[in-house]
């Protein structure tokens, strides 16, 4: 057998060869890193299209423009509504009168019984968040070995 | 249909071919398992492009190529006592695997021929094999395997020689 029947006897032989199936374990293992790869869909503002972008800020514009052209012929309905409320705003002054006792009683407390506690407080609380982030430093570190996949 | 959808209907697509040209390539089932996730993770990276693509099969084999030929000039040095250790034990589960994929089309002596042609095939030593596979499987020319591979296409002919007179023999064995 010369070389070049050789090559068409192999070539022959070799082409009839099926695919070896690929191992099934293969596709779960692409699709989880195509997961862990893919980046995360982008929210907000930024993410928005062009074209939307535009729609938005021409809306916007509209209604400014709407608000300033309709602001003279709704000036005399706000006026008649005013005064149509009058006896509203007598209630309203009596109750911000109430409010402003209520404010004044719980000042005179505040500065006379919560104050001097306040500090003690305030300083407890930042100890307890340190110790409780300290806490779950270790625990994350240690048990679940480094932080945790999204 | 998704985007997640799509891809993963074109890995079930490709994912055979892949890693069949990754397997004859390296000859282990389990590194061209890994060259091949590593085909799909760069597919994935540009799948907007590449789904509707007519060249979608040729791009998979050239990258899966080029990736086998950098794992082979990389790893495969360092690896080759440790690996051949564990030989028979890899090529039984991939002949295994190889059996039970012809037996569904072909006669069982069919299969087992074809089994016992694949299995030469990766017995090849590298510089046969890797040749001998681009030439028979990837129909590129001597010249562009030189080119390739970095070597004289002297070389390249003679190996290629060797490589297919080593499987005539077991082709002979077979009838």
């Amino acid at each position: 057998m010369n070389a070049i029947d050789l090559q068409e006897l192999v070539d022959r032989e070799l082409k009839r060869l099926p695919y070896p199936a690929a191992p099934r374990t293969l596709l779960p293992k692409v699709l989880a890193a195509t997961r862990a790869a893919a980046p995360r869909p982008a929210r907000g503002w930024a993410a928005w299209s062009w074209t939307w972008r535009m729609a938005v800020v021409a809306g916007l514009c509209a209604i400014g423009a709407g608000a300033w052209l309709l602001a003279p012929m709704l000036q005399p309905w706000v006026a008649a509504a005013l005064a149509a409320a009058g006896p509203v705003a007598e209630r309203t002054g009596a109750i911000a009168q109430r409010a402003d006792q209520t404010a004044a009683v719980t000042r005179v407390l505040w500065q006379a019984v919560l104050q001097p506690l306040a500090t003690y407080l305030a300083a407890l609380a930042l100890a307890l968040t340190l110790a409780l982030a300290l806490v779950w430093t270790l625990v994350e570190r240690l048990a679940l070995g480094g932080t945790s996949q999204p | 249909m998704t985007d997640a959808d799509r891809f993963e209907a074109f890995v079930r697509e490709y994912q055979d071919m892949v890693f069949a040209t990754a397997a004859r390539l390296l000859g282990r089932a389990a590194e061209a398992e890994d060259v091949a996730q590593t085909v799909f993770l760069r597919a994935f990276e540009r799948f907007d492009a590449l789904a509707a693509s007519p060249t979608a099969a040729g791009w998979l084999k050239t990258v899966t190529t080029n990736l086998c030929l950098n794992h082979l000039a990389r790893y495969r040095r360092r690896w080759q006592f440790f690996s051949e250790l564990d030989d028979e034990q890899a090529s039984g589960s991939y002949a295994a695997s190889l059996a039970a994929r012809v037996d569904e089309a072909t006669s069982s002596e069919r299969a087992e021929r074809q089994v016992l042609l694949e299995r030469a095939v990766r017995a090849l030593p590298d510089h046969q094999r890797v040749p001998l596979v681009l030439f028979h499987f990837e129909d590129m020319s001597y010249k562009e395997i030189a080119s390739t591979l970095g070597v004289s296409l002297a070389k390249v002919k003679t190996d290629i020689n060797r490589g297919r007179a080593r499987l005539k023999t077991v082709l002979a064995d077979l009838t």
